[in-house]
């Protein structure tokens, strides 16, 4: 079945911030595989699997030198896809596929607010872990 | 070097957690408050240069600091790795929270290897902090390897090997700057902290 429209919700996923984007070009979607949303992953192992058949992969193959691949889907429903480069860097995600409007991922968290939010957790750990420890040998 | 789940069994990465976090409670028991600050300090460097990639042959590689944690922390680094890595997973998807356990174990070996290193006080300083530096990174590679190449997973032990070579290089390199940095302007954060059991006892 040839769909005319698609509609591609759900967040962006990512994974050893192995981070993946998609968007909808036509009846294409092209997704984009990234090392913490900048390094491309090339040359990464790919799988698709179809709403039909979450067993046998729909489509296989591998990403190309700028860390894309796209596919053509052929029905509604959640598809799933695993990118994998092999030297322990996953993804798995699903997109929702309906007729519809064109859509794209949701834009990932900026990459400072995470490194400030971790900063953050890490002071005020340390600040109360000092205090409690200070308090407990006085 | 964060391994993603879904790549080891869930009965072995559970039971590398429970290893991890036996080794967090015994390395991390009667932790004196002047540690705590230094503890802290190491989390949140090795929080902020994992976060700094470098493309390398279609992957991406990263430093980690484990060598200078060893050094800093001696065996406290085993239980800061393991939260680092928490927060890391948690906040950045950097390394699956499954494979936690894994993670801390193959990264925490690698500190502690730099702590023995950094002992051996008869190899001139220089040198201690690139090896310490140095096989504090290849020591978690060769064990990531070892656990893909018995999980039936990967491209691979040469592919490993020559791109956590480039990093231990690096690491070596920025571990050398960084101690001989220290040893100028503040000798003593390379000291041990006295651990509250020994304090007493001078106290006595």
């Amino acid at each position: 079945m040839r769909l005319l429209l698609f509609c591609i919700a759900g967040a962006q996923l990512h994974a050893h911030d192995l981070e993946v984007s998609w968007r909808q070009l036509g009846p294409v979607v092209v997704v984009e595989c990234r090392y913490g949303g900048t390094d491309p992953a090339a040359y990464a192992a790919v799988e698709i699997f179809s709403p039909t058949d979450a067993k046998s992969d729909f489509q296989n193959g591998r990403t190309d030198a700028q860390g894309r691949f796209s596919f053509y889907p052929d029905a509604e429903g959640d598809w799933k896809f695993v990118v994998d480069d092999e030297l322990g860097h996953r993804v798995e995600a699903e997109i929702a596929i309906q007729p519809g409007t064109a859509a794209e991922s949701s834009a990932a968290p900026s990459r400072w607010l995470t490194l400030l939010a971790g900063l953050g957790i890490i002071v005020g750990l340390t600040g109360g872990l000092y205090g409690w420890k200070a308090r407990r040998t006085r | 070097m964060h391994i993603s789940d879904g790549i080891f069994p869930a009965g072995a990465s559970l039971v590398a957690q429970a290893v991890a976090l036996g080794g967090v409670g015994w390395m991390g028991r009667k932790i004196a408050a002047e540690e705590v600050v230094r503890m802290g300090m190491v989390s949140s460097a090795v929080f902020v240069v994992s976060m700094v990639h470098f493309p390398v042959g279609g992957t991406s590689i990263h430093l980690g600091l484990l060598g200078l944690a060893g050094i800093l922390l001696g065996r406290r680094s085993f239980p800061v790795i393991y939260a680092t890595l928490l927060f890391q997973a948690l906040l950045a998807q950097h390394g699956g929270l499954l494979a936690l356990g894994i993670n801390a174990l193959n990264m925490g070996a690698g500190t502690l290897l730099a702590a023995a290193i950094w002992r051996m006080s008869r190899i001139p300083e220089s040198a201690r902090s690139f090896a310490c530096g140095f096989f504090a990174t290849m020591l978690p590679a060769s064990l990531m390897a070892i656990e893909f190449w018995a999980a039936g997973y990967g491209k691979g032990f040469g592919v490993i090997a020559i791109a956590y070579s480039a990093v231990g290089l690096i690491e070596g390199a920025l571990t050398t700057f960084i101690v001989g940095y220290l040893r100028r302007v503040k000798p003593a954060v390379l000291a041990r902290i006295p651990q509250p059991a020994v304090a007493v006892r001078a106290a006595a």
